[in-house]
């Protein structure tokens, strides 16, 4: 087709949510510079707004689907059921940051400027149709999140932290690419489409090279999703990076991620189902195994949430596999485990901020005794996280669990259902932990909650989304197949 | 005769690259770095990105390269020289690490076929006019994307320099 300006205009307009993100990025670039001693939470306001702008912007899009700037990027429901997601995300981040920032004395320019640079990298991420607008989308999102986990300058964690982040990524990049140029001299393409068309024209697609491509593909992505065993840094980020970033790993990455793996592995290699679900099995089950047992011996919430967060991967795999045989209902179950993962896995991440003061951070379980007599509210709150969390019913935990163990018993994977139902068991245990230690023990001296109105409006958000996603699932089930739809 | 000077540069290039991760003077390792990033230039020579090759020695060997040995002159690389190099599980990374490498090139490249043929593409390339004018087209059309979408990477490695780089306050003490 014959490039030419009009066409690159339409283009550009199919994109228009991220030229909003990346003009907001310029405006408060700009600004701070233009503002150097004055107060920066007016920007962290303006990057708000530019989120919500960009995600209305979103929103307009008319239903057309069609691939943009010759097949580097795709418009389509897919896309737009995450680019959603991650407008949400980034939303319930920067609210939850804007009073914690100044508590910490990270308030500046680029904080808000980085954490909207994250997210553009990942809009890539989930919109990119070859993998090499894939890559250079991990990579943006990669030097952002290096950054604000290092934001704590003072703090030796948060250094360390940021180091094993950025030569991880590194190092995870290096064999992303390898697997990229693998692939890429298997079947002449890097666009999945095109990978697609090819592979189903072969004959004899099980080829030994593309098999070695698309296994240093799933190790690369591996460790932005954080499955075992690519998951080493993710305990030390969540412990060392300002909360509010840590809430915003611990889903950001992993939902661009799993957005790429779905892509990929439904779309360009389908033709290998055979091979990768039973790769995918294996990895589901000892990422499940794994992050629970040590989740079990975790005295710190935050790194507790990192294991189980990584428990969570374990069972999302578990409906990647089961999409080998039912693309529609595996894949439907993991992408709706995946948006409400969004508000129950940020929450106590909000409750963590809620406890913490100038001084100190109140990130232990001991941490927080008797907070059902301090605050009752907030308690109450937490509970409703863990419990949803943990899966038990009237949550919406317990329905996004509920269809993936139906996906993979329908696929006929009982062993896997088995060894998931088991490993709920086993994080119960570690959930209720926490809600004992609130509801039992004796309250400690010093407990006192700091809520501002920014984060009790993402906490309200949070809590009215997991009640009304486990009262009423079907709304949020139907836009879930809705989106994928036309991707299978 | 092509494959032979392949094997050589590849060889060099791979020596070089294990000396720069195992030798314990940090400026030796940047010069096999150097070696290791000339060999990959002759490479692109070979495979007749003439291009490619030129921005290889210009902007790795030349610019970056400097600016590292740079940053090494500010660092006093005796104080590493002593430490212990390797991670004491190191040896069993090197045995699966064998075995996997040895895995791919025994039963993995002797079944494999790239599909991308060099002699068509380089007969192609010819016909359109020679590789630099044919990589600034594309660069301008098909990938026109990926190439203004690397200048955010630049802008976002360029704000985290400057923020990681400035001079902590007084106040900031380190913890």
């Amino acid at each position: 087709m014959q490039y030419n300006f009009v066409v690159l205009l339409g283009d550009i307009k199919q994109i228009s949510a991220e030229m909003v993100i990346i003009l907001t990025i310029v405006v408060i670039m700009l600004m701070d510079i233009l503002a150097p001693r004055g107060d920066k939470t007016l920007l962290a306001y303006i990057s708000l707004g530019g989120t919500l702008l960009a995600a209305l912007v979103c929103c307009t899009w008319n239903g057309v689907e069609q691939s943009i700037f010759s097949g580097a990027l795709v418009v389509d429901r897919f896309a737009f059921f995450f680019k959603l997601m991650l407008f949400t995300i980034t939303a319930l981040t920067q609210l939850m940051s804007i009073n914690y920032v100044k508590l910490r004395n990270i308030n500046r320019g680029e904080f808000h400027a980085l954490v909207l640079f994250a997210t553009l990298g990942m809009l890539i991420m989930v919109s990119g149709a070859d993998l090499l607008s894939i890559y250079l989308g991990l990579e943006l999102n990669a030097i952002a999140c290096c950054v604000l986990v290092a934001f704590l300058r003072q703090n030796v964690k948060s250094n360390e932290a940021a180091l094993k982040y950025f030569v991880l990524s590194l190092f995870s990049s290096g064999i992303l690419l390898y697997g990229i140029s693998l692939v890429y001299g298997v079947t002449g393409e890097i666009n999945i489409y095109k990978i697609a068309r090819y592979l189903s024209g072969q004959q004899n697609v099980s080829h030994p090279m593309l098999h070695l491509g698309l296994v240093l593909l799933v190790v690369g992505f591996g460790f932005k999703v954080a499955y075992v065993p690519f998951h080493m840094w993710v305990p030390d980020v969540y412990e060392g990076a300002p909360i509010s970033v840590a809430a915003f790993l611990s889903l950001g990455p992993k939902a661009a991620g799993f957005a790429v793996l779905v892509r990929i592995v439904m779309v360009a290699v389908f033709t290998l189902k055979v091979e990768w679900s039973i790769l995918f099995s294996l990895l589901a089950v000892v990422t499940m195994t794994l992050g629970n047992l040590t989740a079990l011996c975790q005295e710190n919430i935050r790194r507790l949430l990192a294991y189980s967060g990584i428990a969570h991967v374990g069972y999302m795999l578990m409906g990647l596999v089961a999409a080998a045989n039912y693309p529609q209902l595996g894949i439907t179950s993991v992408i709706f485990y995946l948006l409400c993962y969004v508000f129950f896995n940020i929450g106590p991440f909000g409750i963590i901020i809620l406890l913490c003061n100038k001084h100190k951070i109140c990130e232990f379980i001991g941490d927080f005794d008797g907070l059902s007599v301090r605050s009752p509210l907030s308690a109450f709150v937490m509970t409703i996280f863990l419990l949803s969390l943990a899966g038990i019913p009237p949550m919406v935990g317990f329905v996004a669990k509920f269809l993936i163990f139906m996906a993979a018993m329908k696929a006929e994977l009982y062993w896997l259902v088995a060894i998931g139902i088991i490993n709920s068991a086993i994080a119960m245990f570690y959930y209720l932990r926490i809600v004992v230690a609130m509801y039992v023990r004796a309250p400690k001296p010093g407990l006192k909650i700091n809520a501002s109105p920014s984060l009790t409006i993402a906490l309200a958000i949070m809590v009215g989304f997991t009640l009304l996603m486990g009262i009423y699932p079907a709304l949020f089930i139907g836009f879930a197949r809705y989106s994928i739809a036309t991707l299978l | 005769m092509v494959k032979l000077i392949f094997i050589i540069l590849a060889g060099i290039g791979v020596i070089a690259a294990l000396m720069v991760v195992s030798l314990k003077n940090v400026v030796h390792s940047a010069f096999c770095l150097i070696i290791t990033l000339f060999c990959v230039g002759c490479i692109f020579v070979l495979l007749h990105a003439e291009f490619l090759a030129a921005t290889q020695i210009l902007i790795y060997v030349g610019a970056i390269m400097v600016l590292v040995i740079f940053a090494l002159m500010l660092i006093d690389s005796r104080e590493t020289a002593n430490d212990r190099r390797f991670h004491h599980q190191s040896q069993w990374v090197i045995i699966v690490g064998v075995i996997l490498a040895l895995e791919i090139v025994i039963f993995i490249i002797p079944k494999s076929k790239f599909i991308v043929n060099p002699e068509k593409m380089i007969a192609q390339t010819a016909e359109a006019g020679g590789n630099t004018q044919l990589l600034a087209r594309y660069l301008f059309t098909d990938y026109l994307f990926a190439f203004e979408f690397a200048s955010l990477i630049i802008l976002v490695a360029v704000v985290a320099a400057v923020f990681l780089g400035k001079r902590l306050s007084p106040t900031g003490k380190r913890e």
